[in-house]
């Protein structure tokens, strides 16, 4: 049950003199499960093809279809399709956590046992214990604890699709380390299909199976793997610059060891590396 | 150029101060790095020092003038600009050019002045090309661009970038680093850069970690580097080699030193370990 994109081309003022030609004839389909990258540098297009695909924005030409039926766009995907704003967190505006996590719901129509069913379900998916945060000013928590809140706001509608735009951005190391395990669970646990934007995609490389980069409004590059190398490969390729994880092994296959079995997690990188060394050590 | 003596503010609405007792100069011409994670007072420190906020207790001067007199304020507003992490909350403006050409006509410069000023500073961050855009139609990182050329055409003496390159790439972050420590070695330009990134420390003469709004620590990048252990208690992420080569030391029983920043020099020293 994809969602696929075909020949979709947008340009900002079409009819005006700043004519600008943002996406070019991209073509791709998501499936269910996946999680996906979506790459490239500043202005190649990746927050205006997260907003056709959200239903808000109206391609100059081609089609997006939620399960081969062509959707009207803008609009009308039924809460189908979550989108995670940059900074989402600035656009929280409720008081208290519950009432901000059930205005999506509510506004699908759910009430009583079923909108809370809703919002607890969301409050977990994220990692907030019900208990200690339902009753909390919205102001009051930390900057991780927000975020995480605005992805339980866009969960409590139940997308089988979440886009999300930078979803680390501004964030601390132990703010991130929360939410890159929050979009795991999610995946895992509700089978939610995700496209991130990332333009420092370096922790959220474990997350990823496959890598969609734009280019000046093209998509150069659709590949689905986990290798390290063939990551480092295709990014490289892409003119992004590579995190230092998949660069040292880069350079360590370049210097002729073997390391093409070897996944693009840091943490199982240098605990490749290392077992390695012990092992050699062990020989002599 | 900006000193603190003990200074101490608290939101009106809150109980506890978000920055204690703050005593620090920061000279003419240093290159200087606020660290701290989410929430520890940066922010508001930054707002602090171009007289955004005033103190609730101590005093802050800039070169001398003292941001408790309202008189003063302006005056220090424009020799201290300060840049904050959201493009759009600053625009006025919706066309490129315009917008940075708002701050030079307000300093009253001659249109041919203000011309020069605005090209300049198009130029300096790459987005010649975009002058007469709206910048609604600019991506994130873009309009991180032209919020920053909006603060050169000031040439201010001092200028205070709060986590404002979070939306550029790396490529682009060094770009722009590149730039600014250009300008601080040809104007002498007074630089404080916020940020909660380690890998964007190398450049500074000294480095100011705050922690729930206290000064920690003061150091210099390469001196906090090496304190790992300090790096993590303060919930801040380590140089992604410092992980890498901290965690083959703890699994394999090596002892790689853990202040290497350069990744050759790590290859050559792992080669013939495997």
């Amino acid at each position: 049950m994809p969602i696929t994109l075909e020949q979709v081309s947008f340009s900002w003022q079409a009819e005006g003199v700043f004519k600008k030609q943002v996406l070019n004839n991209i073509s791709f389909s998501l499936h269910e499960g996946e999680i996906a990258a979506l790459l490239g540098p500043e202005g190649a297009g990746k927050t205006t093809l997260l907003q056709i695909m959200a239903g808000l924005v109206k391609p100059d030409r081609g089609t997006v279809k939620l399960d081969s039926r062509t959707i009207k766009l803008p609009g009308g995907y039924d809460g189908q399709i979550g989108m995670l704003f940059q900074f989402p967190e600035q656009q929280v505006f409720e008081l208290n956590i519950y009432d901000e996590i059930a205005f999506g719901p509510k506004n699908q129509g759910l009430t009583g046992k079923k909108l809370q069913t809703a919002v607890y379900q969301a409050m977990q998916s994220v990692g907030l214990k019900p208990e200690e945060f339902l009753e909390r000013y919205t102001d009051n928590i930390s900057s991780g604890e927000k975020r995480r809140v605005a992805i339980a706001g866009v969960l409590a509608m139940q997308p089988r699709y979440l886009l999300l735009d930078e979803p680390l951005a501004g964030l601390d190391y132990e703010a991130a380390t929360a939410v890159i395990e929050c979009l795991h669970n999610i995946n895992q646990q509700r089978g939610t299909t995700m496209l991130i934007v990332a333009h420092k995609p370096d922790r959220l490389l474990p997350l990823f199976n496959r890598y969609l980069i734009l280019k000046s409004g093209r998509l150069i590059t659709d590949f689905s793997s986990q290798s390290a190398l063939s990551i480092a490969h295709i990014l490289q390729q892409a003119e992004i610059e590579l995190p230092v994880s998949l660069e040292l092994i880069q350079h360590l296959a370049k210097a002729g060891g073997e390391w093409s079995g070897i996944t693009a997690d840091s943490d199982e990188i240098y605990r490749k590396i290392a077992t390695r060394i012990r092992d050699k050590k062990g020989e002599e | 150029m900006i000193r603190l003596d003990q200074v101490s503010y608290t939101y009106t609405n809150s109980i506890s101060p978000v920055i204690k007792n703050i005593t620090l100069t920061v000279e003419a011409g240093e290159k200087l790095v606020v660290l701290g994670k989410n929430g520890s007072g940066k922010s508001t420190l930054a707002r602090l020092m171009n007289a955004s906020l005033v103190p609730d207790a101590g005093n802050l001067t800039v070169n001398g003038l003292n941001s408790r007199q309202a008189e003063n304020r302006r005056i220090i507003r424009q020799q201290v600009s300060l840049l904050g992490a959201m493009p759009d909350h600053g625009f006025v403006s919706n066309i490129v050019e315009e917008d940075i050409a708002f701050g030079p006509e307000n300093l009253g410069l001659s249109p041919s002045d203000i011309r020069k000023r605005v090209d300049t500073a198009l130029n300096l961050v790459s987005m010649e090309d975009y002058a007469a855009y709206p910048p609604y139609l600019l991506s994130g990182g873009q309009k991180q661009r032209i919020a920053l050329a909006g603060m050169l055409a000031m040439q201010p003496a001092g200028m205070i970038i709060d986590e404002s390159l979070d939306m550029l790439s790396r490529q682009g972050r060094t770009e722009i680093i590149n730039l600014l420590l250009e300008i601080n070695r040809k104007q002498a330009t007074t630089l404080v850069l916020i940020t909660q990134n380690l890998e964007d420390i190398w450049w500074a003469d000294r480095v100011a970690i705050l922690e729930r709004g206290e000064l920690k620590l003061l150091s210099t990048p390469r001196q906090l580097l090496s304190q790992l252990q300090l790096i993590e208690e303060m919930g801040l992420e380590l140089l992604q080699i410092t992980r890498i080569i901290q965690n083959i030391n703890q699994t394999a029983g090596t002892a790689i030193p853990t202040d290497i920043t350069d990744l050759n020099t790590l290859v050559e020293i792992l080669c013939p370990l495997l």
